[in-house]
């Protein structure tokens, strides 16, 4: 169970970290581009907005920065589980 | 892949002992019979293959193909390390050529492995011979970034020269800065970086299984500290260089080597 918490844990994590940094990236990438608006969302969740407005910019992370960590940390633990049961058998 | 001409060395840190050959990162000798003997004395394949022809009066074929196969053997193991004369562009072609008979078996050729030094006893030659040990690979992999970046990036008719080159240059340090994050905390733990293709990973020696953890996390803490700073700066290229680094993150997960080591011990 320890080891299940710890796998979900920096599932999310990680998932949490990549997600924000995907997000920046792609703020940077509209502001450099220089679009109006710009909206990346997951399967109708919002990840990230970006605005041009008149006295700058503005970028907002969405929902989908809070679901992305479950998902990731999830498959992360169910992994982890395959690979432990995996080295078990080969033990 | 390897062949009669190529160089055969054992790596720094293995020495040549009377029983056989020892590993000092390892602390484990692999005995030699006088064959084996032979061979790694020798300084190719070709010159090993001469001297069994000498000593033990076997044919030319045999003995050539006595020797390759066991410096592959030591090899394998990471116990001799082999240095064709032409370079990595030789493995690069003998591989291409290998590649048509290997792949109905539905497997890849191999290519060897180097074993490359890291002298761990203070923080001053950690960072030396982490970053010589590191440097080759990490250039390949960003000339390789740098050449698939400017194909793609151009192909979208979005190439930068400042941008690809961020992303190179990211792509490269992360590489090194990744090691070193993990050299810091194996100070004093006999350690060689190995190369084997595409891959670069440590080998160390056995430490507790809470050291371990803490070592594997450290690589990727490492580079995703870098990206943080990155990401916080303004310019598209400090945007980009952060975005690659941040991959790292996935060494926290079951996807990478650290990973599995930090979530799926048992």
């Amino acid at each position: 169970m320890r080891a299940t918490l710890i796998a979900f844990a920096l599932g999310a994590a990680a998932t949490a970290l990549l997600a924000v940094a995907v997000a920046l990236g792609l703020a940077a990438l509209a502001d450099a581009a220089g679009r109006e608006t710009f909206t990346v969302g997951l399967g109708g969740i919002e990840l990230v907005a970006f605005e041009r407005t008149a006295r700058g910019t503005a970028t907002t992370f969405g929902p989908a920065l809070a679901v992305l960590p479950l998902l990731g940390g999830a498959l992360n633990a169910a992994g982890a589980s395959l690979v432990r049961r995996r080295t078990g058998r080969s033990a | 892949m390897i062949s009669a001409h190529d160089r055969i060395a054992l790596p720094t840190c293995v020495e040549r002992r009377e029983d056989g050959v020892y590993d000092h990162v390892r602390g484990v000798t692999l005995p030699l019979n006088t064959t084996g003997a032979v061979i790694v004395d020798a300084s190719t394949p070709a010159a090993a293959s001469r001297a069994l022809r000498l000593g033990f009066a076997v044919d030319e074929k045999r003995a050539l193909a006595d020797a390759i196969g066991f410096c592959a053997e030591l090899n394998e193991r990471l116990l001799l390390n082999v240095s064709p004369v032409r370079g990595a562009t030789a493995f690069t072609l003998r591989w291409v050529a290998h590649l048509p008979f290997m792949l109905p078996a539905r497997t890849l050729p191999r290519v060897p492995a180097r074993r490359r030094h890291v002298d761990t006893s203070s923080p001053r030659t950690i960072l030396v011979t982490g970053v010589r040990a590191t440097l080759p690979f990490a250039l390949l992999a960003a000339v390789g970034t740098f050449v698939v970046a400017s194909l793609v990036l151009g192909g979208l008719g979005a190439a930068s020269a400042s941008t690809t080159l961020a992303l190179a240059a990211a792509v490269g340090g992360g590489v090194v800065l990744h090691e070193l994050g993990h050299l810091v905390l194996l100070r004093g733990v006999p350690t060689c970086a190995v190369t084997r293709g595409a891959r670069l990973w440590l080998l160390h020696r056995a430490v507790d299984r809470r050291r371990e953890a803490v070592v594997a996390a450290a690589g990727p803490t490492a580079a995703l500290a870098i990206a943080a700073f990155l990401l916080a700066l303004p310019g598209l290229s400090a945007t980009v260089a952060g975005l690659a680094l941040s991959l790292h993150a996935l060494g926290f997960t079951v996807l990478t080597a650290d990973g599995r080591t930090l979530c799926a011990r048992r």
